[in-house]
């Protein structure tokens, strides 16, 4: 108990490391207020025409779909299409009709709008009917992935600060004085993953503050997923302290864990990935805890169990795998 | 000074070698190149949204191939959820009427008309491309520029930082303050093996996953926009090192630049979205910069050189002050 | 060789290190400098070398004011030995020396081999990396590196520290032989027995003063008590008596069968810091 205290001691003493645990709540904080920027042009087309050239009528149909830039020349208009950050699509006249211009080498999707504006264009007059069903704010589902990939960067923090921990203790060599202490192994692996966990517990809670309105229940289960995540996460922090032999090496392994981490469940989300490849998505711990963030903010409580009993899952089996790797060392002390 | 420089360089380059981050390097050349080749290619796919079509009563006997029948009127509104892009065409009551989610207002006015017009006519007008790339070779570019971007601010400014909190460990700062030569040639010494391992990679990956005819033309205008990057993300690795106690503080300021020199640009590049200070970034410059390069559309306004040049000098000799008066307190 | 005239500096607003230092040292001197933690002896060394700037009073090394002192040049001809042994863990003791020598000119530099023999450095270590060495080895490898350029003035930091009793003599008779060339020596230690041995003048330091500065023999000797002790047989009994020195000029004032040994009480260089300084070195 008093070598946590002094483990505390030396993290109150390192202000960046304390900084560290504030960067996603001051990420949430920015998301919450962020809000109010729009995010709907990255779905809209992108025309280029030329000035004087298409007429008014025709342009202000062409804004219907997305916005609309002239241009003074042709090359000015053809460097604008071929510019590879946008899907411009270029506009000309073609006596009655429209022509369309593209670079070539954009998404399928981009071509074949390209491809069928000039008959959408002679058929404009014979639209009909249509009727839009209510969808969820896509911009609010947005940043709701937003805020759960922060509480994942949130709770992983606890990783990086026990892996680094432990690096640098191996670095300056006190790693060969705690080999000689008279401490049980329970106790040593606690006391490394207490300040890690208890980190990156705090960190996640207040970036859940900072977004999140929850009701009681709710609450209670996302307090279970941040514990449950946050331990997983420092216990792999031990992981990586344990099998780097320097900061460089252990960065890259923090690096590596990080990218799995946040890819993982965030590209199974958008992908809507099922079957096996959402089986073998599981096994990286995130998803789960990403899973579960998603639907207790879609208030979907059946699929947070699954969620839970996952992370216990994972926080038993790291956990057992530790104390089996670390026991080595302590039974080579034990024998002396 | 030309011999203490090539003293200072093979000593850095055995330290890099020791460090293992050649390997570390070599190791993410193979991976990014795998993940470019099987990966990013065959996953970046989108097409036009599917348009389903609920005709019971059998109206349209002549339709476009594109439109896919749907047989009941609940599988009909199952689909339409799940594909959250597609569009309906409920033909139930007699008069055809486009249904579909909400998605944006701009975007939904095209996917109301495409689905009239598929319903009414199936013509194509092929679009005149005045582009010379193909979509597989815009891919290759565009994830080959990212990587390397990644790369450089991400990988080389952790490694010269590794280094020389490796050389402040060892105590060997301060031996190097009392040697007879000219310090900042310890700086430059760092800032070049650095550079020529960012030089090779960005060759080898632009000619690994560009193909070698491609790279030919395109690589000396990449090899300059990573000289500059390079440079910089060096100097800015000397210093937070020389600045900050020790490796684990250094690595935490690492994750924050990491995340705010990279996301916004990132974001600000790649998208429509443009962030009203992004401008005032230097990265994105250097960024788009670099972009432009992989399509053979060079930055021809002196005023990015000049200001790159200028950027590069002041951080230097910001570094080399701080470097100095650090000298000074070890120990 | 080394002037310094009221040397003052201070690390920050509050913070001055040294009060005003006032000595000299000549060429061919050892200069021992000695005082405990924080009293100014780093600072000093750094000032002197170039790693320290911002200093007032005036300095010069060489006849040159330092302040225009530091060029290559200067740094070719002084050796600083550091602490604690500075190298790079990674590289040999032969690969160490290689890398630090080849800043200096080639007709200052000295043999390797022969001068790691003259340090009795074990040379089936020489090619392996110095995280395998043990201090002793590594501050062999770092004297070695000091003097392998051959220099005018060396600053030896603690030279004997982390070496056994025949180690300490050797770097002993290394450093005289080095002084005998005419190297001048600028020794900053906490070991009186280097000081009282090597040195021709200490100075004792106190709280960034210098509150004593001489040759250790005469510091002796102005506060010597000028007594001696005698032990000697007498009728097969073991005895001691102790005289003042003027007694013993008047033969020896006691029966004695035999004399075994004659100490005089002199007060030892420690004594003589606690009693300029009112505190021990530790």
């Amino acid at each position: 108990m008093r070598g946590l205290i002094y483990q505390l001691k030396s993290v109150w003493n390192d202000k960046f490391c304390i900084l560290s645990f504030f960067l996603p709540i001051i990420i949430a904080f920015v998301l919450k207020f962020v809000g109010g920027i729009d995010l709907s042009s990255v779905a809209e087309f992108h025309f280029g025409v030329l000035e004087n050239d298409l007429s008014a009528q025709t342009i202000s149909w062409l804004e219907r779909y997305g916005s609309v830039t002239a241009y003074t020349t042709q090359e000015e208009l053809i460097a604008a299409i071929n510019e590879p950050s946008t899907y411009m699509i270029g506009v000309k006249a073609d006596g009655d009709s429209i022509q369309t211009l593209v670079s070539g080498d954009e998404l399928n999707l981009f071509r074949q709008t390209a491809d069928t504006l000039p008959a959408l264009y002679i058929g404009k007059e014979n639209i009909g009917h249509s009727t839009i069903l209510e969808r969820p704010d896509r911009m609010a589902e947005l940043q709701t992935i937003f805020i759960a990939m922060t509480l994942i960067v949130a709770m992983f923090m606890g990783c990086t600060f026990n892996a680094v921990n432990i690096i640098a203790e191996k670095e300056s060599g006190v790693d060969l004085v705690n080999q000689i202490l008279p401490m049980a192994q329970s106790g040593y692996v606690m006391q490394k993953i207490f300040i890690g966990f208890i980190g990156g517990c705090l960190s996640a809670v207040l970036t859940a503050c900072c977004y999140f309105r929850l009701p009681q229940s709710s609450t209670i289960l996302m307090l279970i997923l941040i514990v449950l995540s946050s331990f997983i996460a420092a216990l792999i922090g031990l992981f990586i302290g344990k099998f780097s032999e320097n900061f460089m090496v252990g960065v890259v392994y923090i690096k590596m864990v990080m990218i799995l981490f946040i890819a993982v469940p965030l590209v199974s989300y958008l992908l809507e990935a099922d079957g096996l490849i959402s089986v073998l998505c599981y096994f990286v711990p995130s998803s789960a805890a990403f899973e579960g963030i998603m639907n207790l903010a879609n208030s979907n409580k059946p699929m947070i169990a699954k969620d839970v009993f996952l992370l216990m899952v994972h926080g038993i089996i790291w956990f057992l795998l530790y104390l089996s790797i670390s026991s080595n060392r302590f039974s080579t002390y034990l024998d002396k | 000074m030309w011999k203490n420089f090539c003293s200072l360089f093979k000593k850095d380059c055995q330290m890099m070698l020791a460090g293992k981050f050649f390997l570390v390097t070599f190791g993410s050349l193979i991976i990014y190149t795998l993940f470019i080749h099987f990966g990013y290619i065959n996953f970046m796919h989108a097409e036009l949204y599917n348009v389903y079509l609920f005709d019971p009563l059998g109206t349209q006997q002549e339709r476009s191939e594109q439109i896919y029948p749907i047989t009941s009127l609940e599988e009909f509104y199952a689909v339409l959820s799940t594909d959250a892009n597609s569009v309906g065409i409920d033909i139930s009551s007699g008069i055809p009427d486009i249904v579909f989610y909400f998605g944006s207002e701009k975007v939904d006015h095209h996917r109301a008309d495409y689905a009239w017009y598929l319903l009414h006519q199936d013509n194509t007008y092929p679009a005149q491309i005045v582009g010379t790339n193909t979509p597989e070779q815009k891919q290759r570019k565009e994830m080959s520029c990212e990587l390397l971007f990644i790369e450089i601010v991400a990988v080389g400014f952790l490694g010269v930082a590794s280094v020389l909190f490796k050389e402040k460990q060892m105590g060997v700062i301060r031996v190097h303050a009392v040697l007879p030569f000219k310090k900042g040639v310890f700086i430059i010494s760092k800032i070049m093996v650095f550079l020529l391992s960012d030089l090779i990679f960005a060759a080898l990956i632009t000619i690994l996953n560009i193909g070698l005819e491609d790279a030919v033309s395109i690589l000396p205008d990449v090899l300059v926009h990573t000289t500059i990057l390079s440079l910089i993300m060096a100097l800015m690795g000397i210093g937070c090192t020389v600045l900050l106690k020790d490796f684990r503080q250094f690595s935490l300021v690492y994750l924050v630049i990491a995340i705010f020199a990279a996301a916004p640009v990132f974001l600000s590049a790649n998208t429509s979205v443009k962030m009203e200070w992004i401008d005032y970034h230097p990265f994105y410059h250097i960024y788009i910069g670099l972009k432009h390069a992989y399509f053979g559309m060079p930055v021809t306004n002196p005023i990015y050189y000049v200001g790159s040049a200028c950027g590069i000098a002041i951080l230097f000799l910001i570094v080399q002050t701080v470097f100095r008066k650090e000298m000074g307190k070890e120990g | 060789m080394i002037e310094v005239k009221n040397l003052t500096f201070s690390y920050g607003k509050d913070k001055q290190v040294l009060h005003g230092f006032n000595f000299t040292v000549g060429d061919g001197e050892i200069f021992g400098f000695l005082g405990p933690n924080g009293s100014g002896k780093s600072t000093t060394q750094k000032i002197l070398t170039g790693i320290l700037k911002g200093h007032g009073g005036y300095v010069s090394l060489f006849g040159r004011d330092i302040s225009i002192a530091h060029t290559q040049d200067f740094f070719e001809k002084i050796g600083v030995l550091f602490e604690f042994p500075y190298l790079y863990a990674n590289l040999s003791a032969i690969d160490n020396l290689k890398y630090f020598s080849s800043f200096y000119p080639a007709n200052q530099l000295r043999d390797i081999g022969e001068i790691l023999e003259k340090l009795e450095f074990k040379m089936d270590f020489i090619k392996k990396p110095v995280s395998s060495y043990s201090k002793g080895m590594r501050q062999r490898v770092s004297m070695a590196r000091v003097l392998i350029s051959s220099p005018k003035l060396l600053f030896l930091d603690e030279p004997t520290s982390g070496l056994d009793p025949s180690g300490a003599v050797l770097f002993r008779k290394i450093i005289e032989e080095e002084r005998k060339k005419g190297t001048t020596v600028f020794l900053t230690t906490h070991n009186m027995l280097d000081a009282d041995l090597l040195c021709d003048r200490v100075a004792f330091l106190s709280k960034g003063t210098i509150a004593a500065l001489d040759t250790p023999k005469r510091l002796k000797e102005q506060n010597s008590n000028h007594r001696i002790r005698i032990d000697y047989l007498y009728q097969g009994r073991r005895e001691e008596k102790t005289l003042e020195i003027l007694e013993l000029e008047r033969g020896i004032p006691f029966q004695h069968d035999e004399i075994i040994s004659i100490h005089s009480e002199e007060p030892t260089l420690e004594d003589m810091f606690i009693q300029y300084t009112g505190r021990g070195l530790s």
